[in-house]
């Protein structure tokens, strides 16, 4: 008796917090098919009207071209990065890879708007580290988001990558290795294919990770460079009219194809690790 | 000179010495096994022949040459682990087409050459299946095509029988064997199981503590073992202790308690040494009367029936022995325990020991 009622509970909690979730996202969706001026919700009517002015829009098709430029970049650079120092990390256990690690996943622990601001300071004024000046005047650049991007991407990849690794075996390194491949020809045709799940879905996130972020975004966007969120930010302020719903939805359904990318290829990871752990 | 020269090969882990001062030497062509029980260094010293890691000190020489400093990729020695390590991405015929892939081979020529060997180890037509469709045993001849297929100066084989089940092991055995001899490669084989060395090999090296204790062929490390250790290891055996004396003819004995057993000693061991023999089970001969065969009396404590054999465990001159009977040639029938017997041996078949060495 007391088992129905706890999970009758838990599900009323379940379900409320699902709501609460779920609630503001159904509204802005609804919201972008009002075909009025202005938002408004419940709409009055429904119709594309908004969707077919965005879609038009060239300044939004310039803000897309720079959340996308920015994204793919910095999921490149990040899991680059990430992916060869979870191997190094791998493969030298003991201090050095704790330390290693720690800094990798550093940009999680630190607050956004302490990096945006540091960030800021760094592309907008230089900072002198000895002899070597680094950036100054990139502010408004896509190096400097790049950049910035890139660093709060670089946890994720390096985590799936690890993760990847842990389960894999280096006696097949070691067979390579005996029949004669140089390491880095064993990274490139035995490691590298058997962890490829874990660098795939680590860019996916570091995608994610730069497309939704804002924050530093708009400490280094201008008005000739700026990224969707931060457009959409400006907008809402500025303006209440409906395209930021419409923004929002299209974004919505971009993350969600980007989730079920992560899916396909986490479906393909408990094959590739049986395999791997033979 | 010979092909493959271990020497005075020193290796510690963690501080711990896993190799001591280690001496082997491999003729070209010959299948050595490293027989030793977990820890002894045999895996150790295989890897640092195969070059994944550096021995601490001491070296390793093919065909002449110090290989110490040459990196495993650029050694030319195939290796074959446990595992079989099998690329789960790539087909069977990719698999064995690597090595030569990595040596620059054409593809065309490789997937030729990866085929033939496929052939070898009689896996024809396996050559689209994928790693993860083959048996134990298949894995395990994909795996040495692998290896036989880039024509390598040594093959090295770390306990790659282990994982199967016996009667597949049996039938690896014989295969391993037969295409050892075929292609002629100077083979080193790691194994704690001391059946498959002696089955196996041209000479064994049984190692402990980091050390070879003895190198020979299987039939002189059985019959003659150097060590109690290796009485042990190869085989059963029972040990008795006593002190050296001559009997009323003048021949040489071991003196047990007030029993006088007849050994095969050099003559010059001085009267009252200490010394210790060990008999083998198969050699001691058990009778329900007493003659001059079987002379020294003793009890049965414990009787194990094992299909061709029957295994007894008697107490006599002071020892725990282990006797083991024919069935098929035993007369009379079968012991119990309780039972008074009688024991005896050819004084050939006391191996003696040095009385220092531990069993």
């Amino acid at each position: 008796m007391r088992q129905r009622r706890g999970t009758v509970v838990n599900r009323a909690i379940a379900w409320v917090t699902a709501f609460a979730l779920v609630v503001p996202i159904v509204v802005a969706i609804l919201m972008s098919l009002t075909t009025s001026d202005s938002l408004e919700f419940p709409p009055s009517a429904y119709g594309p009207r908004w969707y077919q002015q965005v879609l038009a829009d060239p300044m939004w098709h310039d803000r897309l071209g720079t959340s996308i430029q920015t994204g793919i970049l910095a999921a490149t650079l990040a899991t680059v990065i990430g992916t060869l120092s979870a191997y190094g990390v791998s493969r030298a256990p003991g201090r050095v890879g704790v330390l290693v690690s720690a800094l990798m996943i550093a940009p999680l622990a630190v607050p956004v708007v302490v990096l945006g601001t540091g960030n800021y300071f760094v592309w907008a004024e230089g900072w002198n580290v000895g002899p070597l000046h680094v950036g100054g005047k990139l502010v408004g650049s896509l190096v400097g988001l790049v950049l910035a991007h890139t660093v709060i991407a670089l946890p994720y990849p390096f985590v799936t990558v690890r993760a990847s690794l842990a389960g894999f075996d280096p006696t097949f390194e070691r067979a390579a290795m005996g029949l004669g491949a140089s390491p880095v020809t064993v990274f490139r045709t035995i490691t590298l294919p058997l962890i490829a799940p874990g660098v795939l879905s680590g860019a996916v996130f570091a995608f994610i990770a730069s497309w939704d972020e804002v924050v530093i975004a708009s400490f280094l966007s201008t008005a000739r460079l700026t990224t969707i969120p931060v457009q959409i930010y400006n907008k809402l302020r500025e303006a209440l009219d409906p395209s930021a719903a419409v923004i929002s939805t299209l974004l919505l359904l971009m993350s969600l194809l980007l989730l079920g990318a992560l899916g396909l290829i986490r479906r393909r990871t408990p094959r590739a690790a049986a395999e791997a752990g033979r | 000179m010979s092909y493959l020269t271990l020497r005075a090969l020193c290796h510690a882990y963690a501080g711990k010495p896993v190799l001591r001062d280690l001496d082997l030497q491999i003729e070209e062509g010959e299948f050595v096994s490293l027989l030793g029980a977990s820890g002894s260094g045999k895996s150790t010293a295989l890897r640092l022949i195969a070059g994944f890691e550096r021995p601490d000190s001491g070296t390793i020489e093919l065909a002449g040459a110090v290989i110490n400093d040459i990196p495993a990729h650029k050694r030319n020695i195939g290796m074959v682990f446990q595992s079989y390590a099998l690329f789960p991405h790539m087909s069977v015929l990719d698999n064995v087409a690597y090595g030569l892939r990595q040596r620059g081979m054409d593809r065309k020529r490789a997937r030729a050459e990866a085929a033939a060997a496929l052939e070898l180890v009689q896996l024809p037509g396996f050559e689209d299946r994928r790693p993860d469709q083959l048996s134990g045993g298949q894995q395990q001849r994909v795996a040495l095509a692998r290896v036989i297929v880039i024509k390598p100066r040594l093959m090295l084989l770390d306990e790659s029988l282990s994982a199967l089940d016996k009667k597949l092991r049996t039938e690896m055995q014989v295969e391993l064997r037969r295409l050892q001899r075929t292609v002629g490669i100077t083979t080193v084989f790691v194994t704690h199981d001391q059946e498959e060395a002696l089955k196996l090999s041209d000479r064994v090296a049984v190692l402990d503590e980091g050390r070879v204790q003895q190198y020979g062929p299987p039939s002189t490390v059985y019959e003659a073992p150097a060590t109690a250790f290796v009485a042990t290891f190869l085989g059963r055996a029972t040990f008795l202790s006593g002190s050296v004396a001559r009997d009323d003819d003048g021949r040489t004995c071991l003196a047990v308690g007030d029993i006088a057993i007849p050994v095969q000693a050099p003559s010059n061991v001085a009267a009252g040494a200490p010394a210790m023999i060990a008999v083998r089970p198969e050699k001691v001969r058990i009778s329900g009367l007493a003659d001059d065969l079987h002379p020294y009396p003793g009890v049965v404590r414990l009787v194990t029936y094992a299909g061709g054999v029957t295994d007894y465990v008697v107490d006599a001159l002071g020892a725990e022995f282990q006797v083991q009977s024919q069935n098929a040639t035993t007369k009379g029938g079968a012991f119990d325990a309780g039972d008074r017997v009688w024991l005896g041996w050819d004084v050939a078949a006391g191996l003696v020991l040095d009385a220092t060495s531990n069993p």
